[in-house]
């Protein structure tokens, strides 16, 4: 375990680089493309459209979807929470310890972003339609998640077990700028972009009263 | 990397439709799958061609192919492979088959605009030559005959004297006559072919709402037809004709207002699209007929009876009029205006089920069973308001209503708003 340690200690840097590099570098490519805005005269207001598609429009009773599917919406949620607070977990370590009270938390919230995840990537492996879509980047992404959640679960238990959790983020952040986890970062692009068009030609409006 | 000519050729129509919003959306898919059953036509028959990322997939792996390091160096990674001309063929369907409603958008976590994608699939498509012959056809007719169904000059002229008769007699006034090529009048109002050909009850309400609200309005006669089929070919050149004809047209007469039909692909053309195809705002305003019937409504110089109509009424959103068009609430306060029992449907606006009848499906015969296959979501949302009339803003939806009300025996009369508006006029 101890030399696991210390060789992720000196690859970990060299990962990180290489990923917000390239991160820096794909994205740069995606708003070299630039943006024109839209010509006709807005009919509604495009930063009311851009707010509620960051904010009220992702709400589950918004989407046909989350009716339909709320196991795969609360799978989605559960996932990208537990990422959310493992990845806070690791970075609060990196400048102090964090107060033992808390590790339980961190521990669950990893291990439901861990369970989440498993649960959508069976869907995917399991489903026609899924299946129909997906690609080995799909499953190779989710996997690398499973596996980081795992390790952010297992060190939140056992401390010891920091260089394996190292050595998941490592794989992690070396295949983040080359696969769809690259889509963290576009999720606010495409959802402002989708407000925006939305906002500009007045269909997001429910506020307005049906009479004369 | 050699390239095919298949994939060079490709990748010119690609690459001068890339922009940000494109690109974001190439790149932003996670595959979740959660559009699959936003889609009317999945829904139907729940198929991969029908499921929208899948159709978006088409185009987004010639992106990630020829663009991306991840394409060029690990190809296996993202399934790809290099673009051959069977792989073409093999996009037809699931492309053409898609009536760019955008519903699949309004789902999607992301918000991710796959139909914007498949546009530019079919553009692909289409300077391969590959796109169905007949909605080829169609364009190439728009462009040189200016009507996709090859309506002439001297057709336009007779049906708008017959309608003009009828106005006559419905108004008890001989001297009533539609205005033509009038220089200098406020509006200039073009029709659709179909509502020429199929529906001139439409525009015969639209003249009658002109003539009670004493506008100043003209039709051309050179100028007759809304349609634009550049938008179903995802071909710009055409799209660009069409707008320009328009655009020409509307200032050669001086108008201060162009007013669309109740033809929805081609009020989103003209007034969203068209100012971003010519890269210029336009020197009038755009408004679709229900917009103006609003306004004129909430002026007062429209009045409207709603016991004139008195059977229950349910609205159809068109997807171009509403979801594309922003023509939301306007439908809605007319019909609560004019009908006595108006009912929605559920769910309504911008998450309205698509008819199944837009992205030029009408153009496809070879495509009559998928299109009426998928109209069935809506054909139950039609059934369930119990409502004997059904309503819609558009001459497309209005064909298509027509048939799955036929094909699921829905045992409705299909109506524009504007016949129902006209119906319930008063002096
Ligand atoms: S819902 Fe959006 S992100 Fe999910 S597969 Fe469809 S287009 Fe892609
Ligand atoms: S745009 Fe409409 S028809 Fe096309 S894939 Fe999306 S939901 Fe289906």
């Amino acid at each position: 375990m101890e030399l696991l340690d210390h060789l992720t200690r000196l690859v970990f840097p060299y990962a990180l680089a290489w990923c917000l590099f390239l991160l820096v570098l794909r994205t740069a490519v995606v708003l070299r493309r630039g943006y024109k805005v839209e010509l006709g005269a807005p009919k509604g207001s495009p930063r009311r459209g851009i707010l509620y598609s960051l904010t009220f429009s992702m709400l589950p009773w918004k989407k046909d979807s989350t009716r339909r599917h709320p196991w795969t919406y609360a799978a989605g949620m559960g996932m990208h929470l537990g990422i959310f607070l493992t990845v806070l977990f690791a970075l609060g370590r990196r400048f102090a310890s964090w107060p033992d009270w808390s590790l339980p938390i961190f521990a669950v919230a990893a291990f439901v972003g861990l369970v989440s995840a498993l649960g959508l990537f069976v869907k995917r492996g399991t489903r026609a339609y899924m299946h129909a879509i997906s690609t080995l980047d799909d499953f190779l992404a989710n996997a690398l998640v499973q596996l980081y959640l795992l390790g952010g679960f297992l060190t939140a238990l056992f401390p010891a077990l920091n260089g394996f959790w190292r050595l998941t983020a490592i794989l992690l952040l070396l295949y983040v700028p080359l696969g769809k986890i690259y889509h963290m970062l576009l999720f606010f692009v495409s959802r402002s972009l989708f407000g925006l068009q939305f906002g500009r030609r007045g269909v997001l409006r429910h506020d307005l009263p049906i009479s004369y | 990397m050699a390239q095919t000519t298949v994939a060079h050729d490709a990748l010119q129509v690609l690459d001068a439709r890339l922009n940000l919003p494109l690109t974001t959306y190439l790149e932003a898919c996670t595959h979740c799958g959660l559009c699959a059953e936003a889609c009317h036509l999945y829904r139907a028959d729940p198929v991969a061609k029908h499921i929208p990322c899948f159709k978006a997939d088409t185009v987004r792996k010639v992106y990630q192919r020829y663009h991306t390091p991840t394409g060029r160096f690990l190809p296996w990674l993202l399934g790809l492979s290099d673009l051959d001309d069977e792989t073409l063929d093999d996009w037809v369907e699931p492309v053409f088959q898609c009536t760019m409603c955008r519903r699949c958008s309004i789902e999607c976590p992301l918000g991710i605009d796959n139909a914007a994608m498949i546009a530019t699939a079919r553009a692909i498509l289409t300077s391969a030559g590959k796109a169905p012959p007949t909605l080829m056809e169609h364009g190439r007719k728009s462009c040189e005959a200016g009507s996709p169904l090859g309506l002439t000059r001297e057709q336009f002229l007779d049906r708008m004297e017959w309608i003009e008769e009828e106005l006559q007699e419905e108004l008890d006034d001989d001297d009533y006559e539609v205005p033509i090529d009038q220089e200098g009048a406020d509006i200039l109002f073009i029709p659709a072919s179909i509502e020429l050909m199929k529906y001139p009850q439409s525009i015969q309400a639209c003249c009658r709402i002109f003539q009670q609200a004493g506008a100043s309005w003209t039709l051309s006669s050179t100028c007759y037809d809304v349609t634009n089929f550049g938008v179903f070919l995802g071909d710009s050149q055409i799209s660009r004709t069409i707008a320009t004809r328009d655009i020409e047209e509307a200032e050669r007469l001086g108008v201060h207002t162009v007013v669309t039909s109740e033809c929805g692909h081609a009020y989103r053309a003209l007034r969203w699209e068209a100012p971003d195809w010519l890269q210029e705002s336009l020197p009038f305003e755009v408004k679709n007929i229900l917009e103006l019937a609003d306004e004129w409504v909430a002026e007062g110089r429209l009045r409207l009876d709603p016991s004139a109509n008195p059977e229950p009424v349910t609205y159809h959103d068109p997807c171009n009029i509403t979801r594309n068009g922003g023509v939301v609430e306007e439908p809605r306060r007319l019909l609560s205006a004019c009908t006595e029992e108006f009912r929605e449907m559920t769910p309504n606006r911008e998450r309205n089920w698509c008819c199944g009848g837009g992205g030029g499906f009408h153009s496809m015969p070879e495509y009559d069973d998928v299109r009426l296959a998928s109209g069935e979501m809506k054909a139950k949302q039609v059934e369930s308001t119990g409502a004997t009339v059904l309503a819609t803003a558009c001459a497309n939806c209005h064909l298509q209503l027509s048939d799955l009300s036929d094909h699921y025996e829905l045992g409705v009369e299909t109506v524009s708003v504007t016949e129902l508006m006209a119906n319930a006029l008063v002096e």
